[in-house]
């Protein structure tokens, strides 16, 4: 079924449907991840967004709940220039005898019909990608109506600015969750959080407990956390004056470790700013220098918002980390408090595992506090 | 992020002359890709204030150019010499890890000797420590261990019987490795315990330390390989992962890859890449390295422990870690557009990867390239010129090129791979396969093969499931099903025809079938396809290699087609032309040839013009990005050529560099209305055809060798009874020589025109063969004026190819009226043919009367050779002559030949066949010699010495001669003892030669084949002195003597001319004195 990709600024691109039938619109930005796309699409942080894979061929190996990052994809839409098709049972996985024999052979387009994400293939997406990385982000429509371009145009226009919804409240935890264990309790404020930060939390040992983005600092406190992790998630942290109050609040009680999203909600407590990057950073190559030892790290990022490094002047806190493609800041660090924070994912998932390295640096934090 | 002179300064302290090591000549397992990296090191070096001081024995690469170092040794890359040229030069640092095995070797043995001591030689880069780790066997399994990453289970043995006991112990079947061997010579998969006792009984021996490695095998898990950098400041990324699409077993120099890796989720793809880096650093690499993977196709789980992972259970072993830039990391470069050798050049001066500015974003080198294109990489291999040789593929390498295409999709990059290779194949079809039954096709699919590509695509038309493909190769289903795509299109198109919707059209297109297989599966013309598709709007897109998948823009113009919607390529100059390169490297079209190509570049950029080229060969020099203004990784087909002509409206097409590949696009191209620069289409014509030249010679009354053709095997003896013996017969489509024998008695004859009725529908050639003096120039015309720098003669008689002997320059034995005898036809075939270029012309010199063998209106094979021996820029002049300027201007006027050289020079060619096995490494009028080594000296026999020591014959031959010649040869064998005895040879023969000598009364040593054997097996002969009975034939005693000489390396001469050279070379004092060439 032939589909139809438009951007507000009257670029309009046609494809064949894959997914869900009907329409989708949001944010449109891409990602340079060359694996992980399932990881990509389970990202809370991509909520409300289209997201352009630049890497052309995606679903080649399958899909697996494993690579999860959060209970269903969130995406609210993907582009692809070729879409892994159904291997219509011709029984090759099971010959290779791959752990996702099964589900290798669905494809793209089922796994996304199945989880209700509507998807575009067959796009030259290099050609999205250099129009985005000029033109800046864009809102879109991708349909599989049959409708003009003029008005497709138009309702990518109609589209609301993601600044202007409480995408956090859609993705975060309803209620508290704990997975109990002996190690130190660590609380985690769920702003969109990716699976892999909770389980880097406990493969290390951590009794991880993940509240409500909206939980009080009072709450948070009843359970007597020795740490507490404020994570990713989506849309602009300006909206997040309240949490960031909450925030500072705790941070003179027990370390904070802040990332991404919840790097920038720490400036925003701290008094510092945030602004709107013109495309983002998305993908798993970005390289972060840390400024303490020198050394260099290829990093995982999503984001579309960074914090103002001239506005941290007089916070207390000190930038520790740069990006080495454009100089905003990547991560970091109160002057006399065991609290840091880092823009990139230390997780990983898509993307490398140079920075795992940073939890245990919280842990020791937590350690040495206790 | 730019780079800190300041601190580099204090990491290059004191350091001002560097000494960097090259790897010589083209062997199987170490071929272009270390010119391309050697270069780039030194214009990173010189970049960085250096003085470069280069050796290398190779004359065909770039970087033994006068231009690329400051001095450049075109000597024997053997420990002495380079000693000796440390002494001259005392550089501060030396760069062993640009030059392959040879060069890492090479370093290792200078260390060894002290000489980097003694004159205080720094070591940059890698340190000899860290190179060891991952060298040295034992090292690497420690420090592996210690790293709890998991090496496959493994015994090292030194004896038949205990390689037996391991393979017994680890279960079969296990992988046999001999212990310090390149490319993995000698080793192999045993399936059977026979097997294992045959490989280990052959690995032991070959083997420097007489050591085995017997390893349990994964044979069919996934080949997974990270290019990784890493600098002295621990920083450490990875360029590129890879993925073999044949599974472990098949050596990945022999694998069809892909990059980025196409069937790892991105936990396997993080896993292998954490351990990449953990490796990297555990080893203390400082540069580029190369780590491979052996991966669980059922999938990898994370690690409990050490001692779980050791035991495999982390779902992946690692195989091995190149601590040095490598054909991987060409390929990487290629693949990313990420400059691997630059980056590591500049590490080696201190720098740290943060320093190091990314060339083509102009952003940092410090991060990891995102690709948004599928890389294919498919391997040529040299099967078609050893008809005995085994075509299966094992874990030692056979390939001697490979060609590289990008696409957007997999189908497509390895449609476009699969018409880069030049074999006459159509997609993924054939006209071979239909000669195949069922039982040779899955032979070729259940043991790696040569065709296995071509195989799995015909098992499908003939009804195979993509499941019983996967069972039977172990291929991961993603690929199998790729091509499947590609097998039900080709059904498709045959059933629908050509003329179909754009949609339908441009699917097949996106698909990777071009015109002429659009029109092959339709029957239909590819005019008509070509008519249809333009009619429809479908044109190639061309998109842009950037290493950064579109995210910053990109300085660099590197483009590869597509069929999509934007086009990135910015208008071009006003005054742009496009030169073809040769491909990938095969037997007769090598190295040599991408030579010239990069001078041609050079040429046309300094002539003013835009220098656009297409070539798809990812080791050269040529498919680097900064070398051109703009680079096409393409395909060279007339019609890949001509999309990207008609894209840049170039003003016409330069095809005389890059050997016969080009020059075959010519016609076509011209017939499509494209200018041919330089010497006309039809010329070119004339020359290739054989009937034409023939009349065109008779015309201007220059004699050539008497031929005939004929249609059958009665009419061939009609014609050898008529016309008398010895003939050379050939069947008539001659691709470098193949398919040619001498036949000198009648049975042969038979057996020769048999073999070629076979391998070619057409007639079959005969020749009279003049067994003479060969003698070949390379000269540059302009219509009028002609300039040959010098005749080089040929030692062995005319019967063994150019390409295989060896040559001197200037020709020592031809009378100077016969010399001016071939000049004078030369000059009169090029007023003839209008030659505006290259003229390349083979003579045998026959009872004092040259006679002309053949003309190629293209650079030759010995253009670097020449151009080095006399210091004539012949390409840059050929290039001007083809841009239209005379040869006076530059001061040659008329018809001349240049005086001779102050030195004498010497090609010799080197040989690869010891990998091939079963392969016949005689000489003959076939070329068989993958690369070549120069020698000069004042002396002939100083030349030849020096050439011969290139080439890895023992500078010491005191040790003794062993002959075995045919009754043919026996006199004169006897009179070349006469000479080895006078100059202090010993000498051994098998019985009726040494009847033979003896008869002269020369002392010779007699002994049985058995006892010839064993002395070569224990390398207790400094050479092997051989002529075939017949021509070639398996199983014969003196096949069976050349082959094992060949597989323990110990020089083997099967004609007596080479030996008679060997003798005259050795008889005289050595000279120690390296000389630089002259600037
Ligand atoms: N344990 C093994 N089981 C199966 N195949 C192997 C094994 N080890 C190596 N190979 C195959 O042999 C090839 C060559 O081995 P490698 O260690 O890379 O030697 P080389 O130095 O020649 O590259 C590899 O590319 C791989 O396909
Ligand atoms: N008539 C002949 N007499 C003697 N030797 C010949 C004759 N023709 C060809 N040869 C030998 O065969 C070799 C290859 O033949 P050639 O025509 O040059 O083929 P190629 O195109 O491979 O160079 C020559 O280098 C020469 O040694
Ligand atoms: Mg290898
Ligand atoms: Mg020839």
């Amino acid at each position: 079924m032939r589909a139809l990709l438009a951007l507000e600024d009257g670029l309009v691109l046609a494809g064949e449907s894959i997914g869900a039938v009907g329409s989708t619109g949001g944010e449109v930005v891409f990602t340079t991840s060359l694996t992980g796309y399932q990881e990509v699409l389970s990202d809370p942080s991509y909520r409300g967004q289209i997201v352009v894979m630049a890497y052309p061929l995606i679903g080649n190996y399958g899909f697996n709940d494993a690579w999860l990052e959060s209970h269903r994809p969130q995406a609210a839409g993907l582009v692809v220039r070729w879409a892994a098709p159904a291997a219509g049972g011709d029984g090759a996985d099971r010959e290779a005898g791959g752990p996702d024999a099964a589900r290798a052979s669905a494809g793209l387009d089922a796994y996304l019909r199945a989880s209700g994400v509507v998807g575009i293939s067959g796009i030259d997406t290099r050609r999205l990608v250099r129009h985005l990385r000029t033109a800046g982000t864009r809102r879109g429509v991708i349909t599989t109506d049959d409708e003009s371009p003029g008005d497709l145009v138009a309702r990518a226009r109609a589209l609301p600015d993601l600044g202007e919804i409480d995408l956090v409240a859609q993705v975060s935890t309803a209620d508290v969750v704990r997975w109990l264990a002996p190690g130190p309790r660590v609380a985690v404020l769920d702003c969109g959080a990716k699976q892999g930060i909770v389980q880097c939390l406990r493969a290390r040992g951590c009794d991880v407990v993940l509240f409500p983005h909206d939980t009080p600092a009072a709450a948070i406190r009843a359970i007597e956390p020795e740490g507490l992790v404020v994570t990713n998630g989506p849309g602009d942290p300006a909206r997040l004056g309240a949490l960031a109050a909450e925030v500072r609040g705790l941070w003179e009680e027990m370390p904070v470790m802040g990332i991404c999203l919840g790097h920038q909600v720490l400036a925003l407590a701290a008094g510092g700013r945030t602004f709107k990057l013109p495309f983002g950073h998305r993908g798993s190559n970005h390289p972060v220098r840390d400024e303490t030892t020198g050394r260099v790290a290829i990093t995982t990022q999503n984001h579309g918002y960074a914090v103002d490094e001239a506005s941290l002047a007089g916070t207390g806190f000190e930038v520790t980390h740069y990006n080495l493609h454009d100089g905003t800041v990547e991560g970091m660090r109160h002057r006399r408090l065991p609290v840091f924070s880092v823009q990139y994912h230390p997780e990983g998932r898509p993307g490398p595992q140079d920075s795992a390295h940073l939890f245990d640096r919280f842990l020791d934090m937590v350690r040495d506090h206790a | 992020m730019r780079e800190m002179p300041t601190r580099t300064r204090q990491a290059a302290h004191g350091l001002r002359k560097v000494l960097l090591i090259g790897s010589g000549p083209i062997v199987i397992g170490q071929a272009a890709e270390f010119d391309y990296s050697g270069t780039q090191a030194c214009r990173t070096l010189r970049e960085a204030g250096l003085e470069v001081v280069l050796v290398n024995s190779n004359p065909a690469t770039i970087m033994t150019d006068p231009e690329v170092a400051d001095r450049v040794y075109l000597e024997p890359l053997v420990p002495e010499v380079v000693a000796d040229i440390i002494a001259r030069e005392r550089p501060q640092g030396l760069l062993g890890t640009m030059g392959g095995q040879t060069g890492l070797n090479l370093t290792a043995a200078l260390a060894e000797m002290g000489v980097l001591e003694r004159f205080g030689v720094r070591v940059l880069g890698t340190p000899l420590e860290a190179v060891a780790r991952a060298e040295d066997r034992a090292l690497f399994k420690a420090t592996m261990e210690a790293l709890g990453e998991p090496l496959p289970p493994s015994v090292t043995v030194d004896s038949v019987d205990q390689a037996l006991e391991a393979a017994r112990r680890l279960g079969l079947p296990v992988v046999v490795r001999p212990a310090f061997t390149l490319g993995g010579s000698g080793g192999g998969i045993a399936a059977t315990l026979d097997d294992v006792r045959e490989i280990a009984s052959r690995g032991i021996a070959l083997s420097r330390i007489g050591q085995v490695l017997i390893e349990k095998s994964v044979a069919g898990w996934k080949e997974i390989e990270y290019e990784v950098i890493r600098d002295a400041a621990d920083n450490a990324i990875v360029v590129c992962n890879m993925e073999n699409v044949d599974p472990m077993g098949v050596h990945t120099g022999d694998s069809v890859v892909v990059a980025p890796s196409q069937t790892l989720s991105d936990y396997e793809y993080h896993l292998l890449r954490t351990a990449a880096l953990r490796i990297v650093r555990g080893l203390g690499i400082e540069g580029a390295c190369n780590v491979q993977f052996a991966l669980d196709p059922t999938g990898a789980r994370p690690a409990q422990d050490a001692a779980h992972a050791a035991s495999g259970g982390a779902g992946y072993y690692v195989i091995e870690v190149n601590p040095r830039v490598s054909r991987s990391s060409a390929l990487a470069s290629k693949a990313t557009g990420y400059p691997i050798a630059r980056v590591a050049a500049q590490i080696a001066l201190g720098r740290r990867l943060d320093e190091i500015t990314n060339a083509i974003t102009g952003g940092t080198a410090c991060f990891e390239p995102a690709l948004d294109y599928v890389v294919v990489k498919i391997p040529r291999w040299p099967f078609d010129k050893f008809p005995g040789a085994d075509r299966t593929l094992g874990t030692q390498m056979k390939s001697t090129g490979e060609a590289m295409a990008l696409g957007r999709t997999f189908e497509e990059a390895l449609m476009k791979g699969i018409r880069s290779l030049d074999l006459g194949a159509i997609g993924l079809w054939h006209r071979m396969v239909e000669g195949w039954g069922h039982e040779d096709l899955w032979a070729r699919i259940r043991r790696p093969h040569e065709h296995r590509l071509f195989a799995l695509a015909e098992a499908l038309r003939r009804g195979a499931t993509v499941a019983e493909l996967t069972a039977a190769t172990r291929i991961d289903p993603f690929f199998v099903r790729g091509i499947a795509r590609l097998v039900a299109a080709e059904a498709e198109i045959r059933s629908r025809g050509a003329d179909v919707d754009a949609a339908t059209l441009a699917a097949w297109l996106r698909l990777g079938f071009d015109d002429r297989a659009l029109a092959h599966f339709s029957g239909r013309t590819a005019r008509d396809v070509r008519a249809a598709r333009r009619a429809l709007g479908l044109t190639p897109r061309y998109k842009c290699v950037d290493t950064c998948a579109g995210e910053f823009p990109a300085r660099t113009p590197y483009y590869y087609s597509t069929y999509e919607d934007e086009d990135e390529v910015p208008p071009a100059g006003t005054r742009a032309a496009v030169i073809l390169g040769s491909g990938p490297i095969r037997i007769g079209q090598g190295i040599e040839f991408d030579y010239s190509t990069v001078h041609g570049i050079q040429a046309l950029k300094q002539a003013g013009w835009d220098a656009i080229v297409v070539n798809n060969n990812p080791e050269t020099l040529s498919t680097d990005f900064d070398i051109s203004d703009r680079l096409y990784m393409e395909p060279l087909s007339p019609d890949d050529v001509r999309a990207v002509v008609e894209r840049e409206g170039a003003q016409g097409v330069l095809v005389q560099f890059g050997g016969q590949t080009p020059l075959n696009a010519a016609i076509p191209l011209a017939q499509a209305g494209i200018r041919i620069l330089g010497t006309s289409p039809e010329a070119l014509d004339i020359s290739e055809d054989r009937r034409k030249f023939a009349a065109l010679l008779h015309e201007l009354n220059i004699p050539q060798p008497a031929g005939w053709t004929a249609e059958t095997l009665d009419e061939v003896v009609a014609i050898a009874a008529r016309e008398g013996l010895p003939l050379l017969i050939r069947p008539s489509y001659v691709l470098g020589g193949r398919g040619m024998v001498i036949a000198r008695t009648m049975d042969e004859v038979r057996a020769a025109a048999r073999q070629a009725l076979a391998t070619e529908s057409g007639p079959v050639l005969l020749d009279r063969y003049l067994e003479g003096l060969e003698v070949e120039m390379d000269a540059v015309a302009d219509g009028t004026n002609l300039l040959i720098p010098a005749l080089m003669e040929q030692i062995e008689r005319a019967g063994v190819h150019s390409g295989d002997s060896l040559a001197l320059l200037p020709a020592r034995s031809v009378h100077a009226d016969v010399a001016r005898v071939i000049v004078d036809y030369a000059a009169r075939i090029s007023w003839a043919l209008q030659v505006r270029g290259f003229l390349n012309i083979q003579f045998v010199v026959y009872r004092g009367r040259p006679y002309v063998l053949e003309v190629n209106l293209r650079a030759s094979r010995t253009v670097p050779f020449v151009s080095k021996a006399t210091g004539v820029p012949l390409v840059r002049l050929a290039t001007e002559v083809m841009l239209g300027r005379s040869l006076a201007e530059f001061g040659h006027q008329g018809v001349t030949l240049l005086p001779a050289p102050a030195r004498w020079a010497v090609k010799a060619p080197v040989f690869s066949s010891g990998k091939l096995f079963g392969a016949d490494p005689l000489l003959g009028p076939e070329m068989r010699s993958t690369g070549e080594v120069m020698g000069t000296g004042l002396t002939p026999a100083a030349a030849l010495r020096r050439a011969f020591v290139a080439a890895g014959v023992p500078v010491d031959l005191a040790r003794s001669l062993l002959l075995s010649v045919a009754d043919r040869d026996k006199h004169d064998a006897a009179d070349l003892a006469a000479t080895a005895h006078a100059s202090g040879f010993a000498l051994i023969a098998t019985p009726g030669t040494a009847a033979a000598i003896a008869a002269r009364g020369v002392p010779v040593q007699i002994v049985d084949v058995e006892e010839a054997t064993r002395l070569v097996c224990g390398r207790d002969v400094g050479a092997v002195v051989n002529t075939p009975t017949q021509g070639y034939q398996a199983g014969r005693t003196g096949f069976t003597i050349r082959r094992i000489a060949f597989e323990f390396n110990v020089p083997t001469f099967t004609s007596l001319d080479s030996a008679r050279a060997l003798i005259e070379a050795f008889a005289d004092e050595p000279h120690r004195d390296p000389v630089p060439l002259l600037r």
